[in-house]
Parts: C-alpha cells; structure tokens; sequence
C-alpha cells in the first residue's frame, strides 16, 4: 500500500471520529447516559474527572489573570511612586521645581503659564496641585532632574 | 429615504462571563462535551503514547476559551457550542499537522500547546501508519456482515451528503436514518472496545 493511502486511512478515521462527535452533539439527555451505559462507560465517574479537569482550568485561569492585573497594579503603583516622589518633596523644593516649570510653561503651554503669574502668593497646597496637573499632562518629564 | 444599515457586532464574552457560564455547565453538559471530546480526539490515539487523548483534548478547549484566545461570541452561541467548537479546532489542527507532517510538508505548530508536544511524540511512534490501517481495517470487518452498512461508510468517507446517499442507495429517509444509527453504534463499539 502507498504511503498516501496509509495517510488517507488517518483522515478517514477523522472523518468516521468527526461523524461520531457530531451524533453526541445531538443527543439528548437520555440518549447521552443510554450511549454510555451501551458502551461499558460510568457516566457518574466521567462526569466526576471532567468536573476536575473543568475546575483546574477555571482555578489556573483565575491565577493568570491576578497575577496579570497584579503586575498591572504594581506598574502603576511604581509610576504614581515617582510622581508623589517629585511632587511631595519639601516646600522649598516644589516651589523651585514650580518656578523651572514656569520658565519653560511658555514653550509648553502659554495659556497654563499666564495662569500663574502670581504663584509667589501661591500657597504650597495650591502649588502642589499644580503640579500634580502638570506632571499628569507631563510637563514635569525633564525638566526637574 | 435610503435605508438605514444596521451593523450586528458580536461581542465576545468576558472573561468573567467565561468561567461563570463553564462553571455553570450541567452535569449531563459536561457528560456531552467528555463525550464529544473523546469521539473526536479517537483519531489521536492511533499514534499511541497517550491514554487520555479526550482529557487532554478538553483541557485544551477549556483554557483557550478561558483565556479568550478562543473568543465566545455571547450574544450568538451558547457555551457548550463554543467549547465544542473548539474541541473540533483543537483536534482538527493537531491531524492536519500529523498528515501534512507525515507528507514531507511544513506545518504551523501551536508553540502554546501542550497537547501538539504530546500529538508530535506520538506521531513519531513508526507504528503510526500501521495502526491507522489496523484500525480502518477493523472498522470494515466490524461491517463486513452487513453490505449496506459497507456501502454507507464508502459513500461517508467519500463526502457524500444524506441526501446524496439515499439517493445513491435508493433508501427512503426512515430506512436511512436507521441504518445510519446502526452504523454509528457498530463503529462506536469497534473504537471504544
């Protein structure tokens, strides 16, 4: 026999193996345990063993996707890390960090600088808050190291 | 006034619908999708190496709708046919990677897939083609005694439609039908003997 006929002897079997499947798809219930039983199947025991394949899978999905948004977290919790590292640094150093922001705002933005023509009565929490805005929009990148 | 074109998205399912909707599943739909695993993934078990070709099938299935690589479109199937369909992916994939292998051509291999790894030890097995005629020949001798169900197979394994076949067998649809049950009971106890 010719090596092709051996292989057409697996796609048959597929073909005879895609009949049988479809058949179980359209069983009803009762046809279902009667197809078992027929067939020397426990129903009660194949139920129990894909239960546990079913759970094990729901259980290792369940920790891939913790531990995809824990990385996830622990991404952002490092980003915000740094920014309140900048921004909650002593008063001095905001207000100096400010005033270099300031004097690049007109390049970056005019409309955000002119708002701020009179930071020097701003208060530290006012100062603060702007520059949580700012390094939201990111114009703190580069300019305080 | 033209009319108003309406386009249908299908939204896939999240994944917290996903493993509500398997963790849901009944009994006798966990009994069906064992069953339909384990008839389609026979084909796997020519090449030896594994016992458990269906659980190995279904695990696969269960965590590629899991993780959404196999996406379950919610609003137009329901679970079960999307895990069956995934089954028949799983299995179909893995026997179109043995025989294109087996032909000397190149096959796109599911580097993700612990069950392609298993597939590929076992189609390797030498005894691979031997088995699959071993196995096509026990099928026929399980019909040999009956020429019609001989003639049935002939005409499925050609691609043939019901229709086609009653006509080709001069059956009526009872007749058929009945003999097509004969067939898939006598075949179903050759493979799972």
């Amino acid at each position: 026999m010719k090596n092709s006929n051996k292989i057409q002897n697996i796609k048959d079997l597929n073909m005879i193996s895609e009949m049988l499947a479809l058949e179980v798809e359209g069983f009803s219930d009762q046809q279902l345990i009667d197809d078992c039983k027929n067939n020397g199947k426990d129903s009660a025991s194949l139920i129990k063993s894909t239960r546990n394949i079913l759970s094990d899978a729901v259980k290792k999905s369940r920790q891939k996707n913790l531990e995809s948004a824990r990385e996830n977290y622990n991404k952002k919790a490092k980003l915000l890390s740094g920014q309140n590292m900048r921004v909650h640094s002593s008063p001095a150093e905001r207000k100096k960090l400010f005033e270099t922001l300031l004097s690049k705002l007109p390049s970056l933005d005019p409309g955000f600088a002119l708002q701020f023509r009179e930071y020097k009565t701003m208060s530290d929490e006012d100062i603060v808050s702007v520059l949580e805005q700012a390094e939201a929009l990111g114009f703190l990148d580069g300019i305080d190291e | 006034m033209g009319k108003r074109s309406e386009t249908v998205t299908s939204r896939a399912a999240t994944l917290k619908e996903t493993s509500e909707a398997i963790i849901a599943l009944t009994d006798n739909e966990v009994l069906k999708l064992k069953r339909i695993a384990d008839k389609r993934s026979s084909v796997l078990s020519i090449g030896g190496g594994h016992q458990n070709w269906g659980d190995e099938v279904l695990q696969e299935a269960f965590t590629k709708v899991l993780s959404g690589e196999k996406k379950w479109p919610i609003e137009k199937i329901n679970i079960m046919t999307c895990l069956s369909q995934a089954i028949k992916n799983i299995v179909g994939h893995e026997v179109d990677r043995v025989t294109k292998s087996l032909e000397g051509k190149s096959v796109p291999y599911d580097s993700a897939s612990h069950l392609s790894t298993l597939v590929d030890s076992a189609s390797q097995n030498p005894l691979l083609l031997v088995e699959a005629e071993r196995q096509m020949e026990t099928v026929k001798i399980a019909l040999n005694d009956d020429p019609l169900l001989l003639e049935l197979i002939e005409y499925k394994l050609a691609g043939f439609d019901p229709k086609e076949i009653r006509e080709g067998m001069k059956l009526g649809e009872k007749e058929y039908n009945a003999l097509d049950i004969k067939l898939k009971r006598r075949i179903t106890a050759v493979l799972e003997r």
